[in-house]
């Protein structure tokens, strides 16, 4: 397979991914995905009101300093503190969804997923499946946090943030394809992981590429978010909040858009019978 | 149980939850904190705006009130004994009163402003981080309206306040320590020798005390600040005391700035032996210019000092050899080298030292003090025609610095320097209109009142003048704030 066939296959996945993005029938499967993700926005913003402190406010002290709960500060670091609990979004709350999305998506494909005995068993084996690319994110995450008190050169500084971006994104391309067959060759989580090395090699151009493509908006808020925090915008920091939903409502649809594009790439590229010679 | 009567107990549950949990004082500083953000950030934008925007202003002067309404100091100060952030939601209600009387200050509302300003030193008195600006910002005031006695009563009030009130570390307020010199310098200044030497003499026992039971980097602020305090109290030897004692509890990062310290005050305290011996070590522990060039300098003027000026001038020429751009201390060092060589008659030395000075650092002090001793130098050695020239090459290079450089501290001292050699050129006409020039643009500033009296002096010399010369006393009377310049255009000329 040429890289110009796996780059006109991951566009090609990419499209009907985009397009299924917005299919209601998927969103009553991943609806839970943007809950989580709102709740942990607003639970966050929302942590010195009375009802919520007693909890939040001693968590957001411990992970971010004793001073996360002054005005306007809290809403400074928001987006940071946002970032790291998604994380166990995506751990824990999205590979379950991802499995009714990926069963739909191949229903309509006319490639109809294995019965399962229990769905619940289906979803610890999608977070089991998931968990190496959820620890080293969070280990990235943490080595990120801790890059300004180590002793390390400018240029370091400079590549080291750039360098576990691109680690991180790497990673996330050799899974993508996990899910998928794991739901719909009905196997188990190591068996899904042994799924990679194929992956790798017909699928990995295609999975980067749709990666890539989805990243754009997600930068954006990324930089406009800080900004907003500042004051910079109408010297609104509360403009912080609305940003973090619209971020979180983003993610949502691009990661139901990335499930999607991942059962379409499974399908064409990696299904028994279907690999690309 | 009936579903409804479910329904019921879990929204009571729920209810009770949202009241009894959590903390309602961090809610409270949320909001507090909230509302200052966007009061002050419109009353910025008010005040910076050409013309300003006063129907901003008032809205904001509105929402900062309802700060302090809502917050009210009564309650919240109360609580600031507790752990916890209700002394934030005091701070916060302090800060929006603050920012309220600035407004008025900056609206040139006086008395509305001073009121302001004493009603929040009585009802945040326990929060030095408002009573402090508070304080400071009446005093300004004060100043500005020629209360000078209630003034110096606040003076007092700031030198009493206790040293070590910082609200974030507990430790020693600089402000604070350093109001006792201040007050003092205005005692003399006001002729009250008896009272600085008192309030000095307060301020030794107060820092004593507090050193006696602080540690680490509170005992070696502490420190300075009493070296600096019996300095003020012509005793050097005790300043020297209070740094030696600093110096053992300051870690080995600021060693090398109180060896620093320890030399110049050496030098105040006549032991210029001991200055080598400080510069020495300050200078084997820190090679830079900030601390190397200092101890240096200490040194050149240490064999000064002792009578040997070949030695302080190969100091000074060590400095500028060692470091292409010395800092802060260029200046100093080419004019203190410059004026050893005119008082050992090496003039040329001293000239070329002069004009580089000059051409250099154009706008520093010293730059204008060196163009004023050019001057001086010729007309001392009988030589009108050279003055002349020099002076004339000052002006026009005073003119420029006048038209290019809007920092007013330039102005100001460019402005006083024009107007000191026009006088020794003779130009008597040209160097009133200058020295009144420069009051008129600078009228609470010490040294322009001082010019406005010279000018006065100078109108008062000139045939027919005696009236203009009255009328420019009459008006210093009313209008100076330094009690000098008062007492000396009062008494006759």
């Amino acid at each position: 397979v040429t890289a110009l066939e796996q780059l006109s296959l991951g566009s090609i996945c990419l499209a009907r991914g985009v397009r299924a993005a917005f299919r209601p029938a998927l969103w009553r499967r991943w609806w839970p995905v943007p809950l989580a993700l709102g709740v942990v926005v607003l639970a966050i913003a929302a942590s010195p009101l009375p009802i919520l402190s007693a909890f939040m406010a001693p968590l957001l002290r411990l992970i971010s300093g004793e001073d996360v709960l002054h005005f306007p500060l809290l809403l400074q670091r928001l987006a940071p503190l946002v970032s790291r609990a998604d994380v166990l979004v995506w751990a824990l709350v999205a590979p379950p969804c991802a499995g009714g999305v990926i069963r739909a998506l191949a229903a309509g494909f006319g490639h109809p997923a294995p019965a399962v005995r229990s769905r619940g068993s289906e979803a610890v084996q999608l977070v089991v499946a998931m968990l190496p690319v959820t620890l080293v994110a969070l280990l990235v995450q943490a080595g990120l946090d801790a890059l300004p008190f180590l002793r390390v050169s400018s240029l370091s500084r400079f590549v080291l943030p750039w360098l576990s971006t691109a680690l991180v994104l790497g990673l996330r391309a050799a899974f993508l394809c996990v899910c998928a067959e794991l739901v719909l060759d009905g196997t188990t989580a190591l068996g899904a992981l042994a799924v990679i090395p194929r992956a790798m090699e017909h699928a990995f151009l295609p999975a980067l590429l749709l990666l890539l493509l989805l990243s754009p908006p997600a930068i954006l808020f990324a930089w406009a978010e800080p900004l907003a925090a500042a004051g910079r915008w109408r010297q609104s920091p509360e403009l912080a909040l609305p940003l973090a939903l619209a971020h979180a409502a983003y993610l949502a649809w691009a990661g139901l858009a990335a499930c999607a594009a991942a059962t379409v790439l499974w399908l064409g590229a990696l299904a028994p019978g279907e690999e690309l010679r | 149980v009936s579903p409804r009567a479910r329904t019921l107990l879990a929204a009571i549950a729920l209810a009770a939850l949202a009241q009894g949990c959590g903390d309602d004082a961090l809610w409270a500083r949320w909001q507090a904190e909230q509302a200052l953000y966007h009061a002050r950030a419109a009353a910025h934008r008010a005040l910076e705006r050409t013309p300003r925007d006063e129907a901003e202003l008032d809205r904001a002067i509105r929402r900062l009130a309802a700060i302090e309404a809502r917050f009210p100091a009564e309650r919240w100060v109360a609580l600031t004994g507790q752990p916890g952030p209700a002394r934030d939601v005091a701070l916060a209600s302090g800060r929006a009163a603050l920012e309220r009387a600035q407004i008025l200050v900056a609206r040139g509302q006086d008395e509305p402003a001073i009121e302001a300003l004493g009603a929040i030193e009585r009802a945040y008195a326990p929060l030095a981080a408002i009573v402090l600006p508070a304080r400071q910002s009446r005093i300004d005031v004060l100043e500005r309206t020629l209360e000078f006695e209630a003034a110096m009563s606040e003076r007092f009030a700031l030198a009493a306040m206790d040293p070590m009130a910082d609200p974030e570390s507990h430790g020693p307020l600089k402000p604070v320590l350093a109001a006792p010199l201040e007050l003092a310098a205005r005692l003399r200044n006001a002729g009250r020798e008896a009272e600085a030497r008192v309030e000095l003499t307060t301020a030794d026992s107060v820092l004593s005390r507090a050193i006696a039971r602080s540690r680490g980097n509170d005992l070696v602020v502490l420190a300075d600040g009493l070296s600096r305090v019996r300095s003020a109290r012509h005793d050097p030897r005790g300043a020297l005391a209070a740094l030696r004692e600093g110096l053992h509890a300051s870690d080995p990062s600021r060693v090398a700035f109180f060896a620093r310290a320890l030399a110049a005050r050496a030098f105040e305290a006549g032991a210029p032996e001991s200055v080598f011996a400080y510069a020495r070590w300050a200078a084997s522990l820190n090679g830079t210019r900030e601390v190397a060039g200092w101890v240096w300098f200490a040194s050149a003027l240490a064999w000064e000092a002792l009578g040997r000026p070949d030695s302080s001038v190969a100091d000074d020429d060590a400095i500028l050899h060692q470091w292409i751009d010395p800092g802060p201390l260029g200046p100093e060092v080419r004019f203190h080298e410059a004026a050893v060589l005119e008082r050992e008659g090496q003039w040329e030395r001293a000239l070329a030292g002069y004009n580089t000075l000059q051409a250099r650092y154009p706008s520093d002090p010293l730059a204008f003090d060196a163009a004023r001793r050019v001057v001086r130098h010729h007309l001392e050695h009988g030589q009108p025609e050279m003055a002349r020239v020099a002076g004339e090459q000052t002006l026009h290079n005073l003119g420029y610095l006048l038209e290019t450089d809007r920092d007013p501290l330039v102005q100001r001292e460019a402005l006083s320097a024009r107007g000191d050699v026009l006088q020794a050129l003779g130009r008597s006409e040209e160097a009133e209109s200058t020295l009144l020039d420069l009051w008129r643009r600078f009228p609470e500033d010490s040294l322009a009142q001082d010019a406005g009296l010279r000018a006065a002096r100078l109108a008062a010399a000139r045939p027919g003048g005696v009236a203009r010369g009255d009328s420019i006393r009459a008006a210093l009377r009313h209008a100076a704030t330094n009690a000098a310049v008062r007492r000396a255009a009062g008494a006759s000329p």
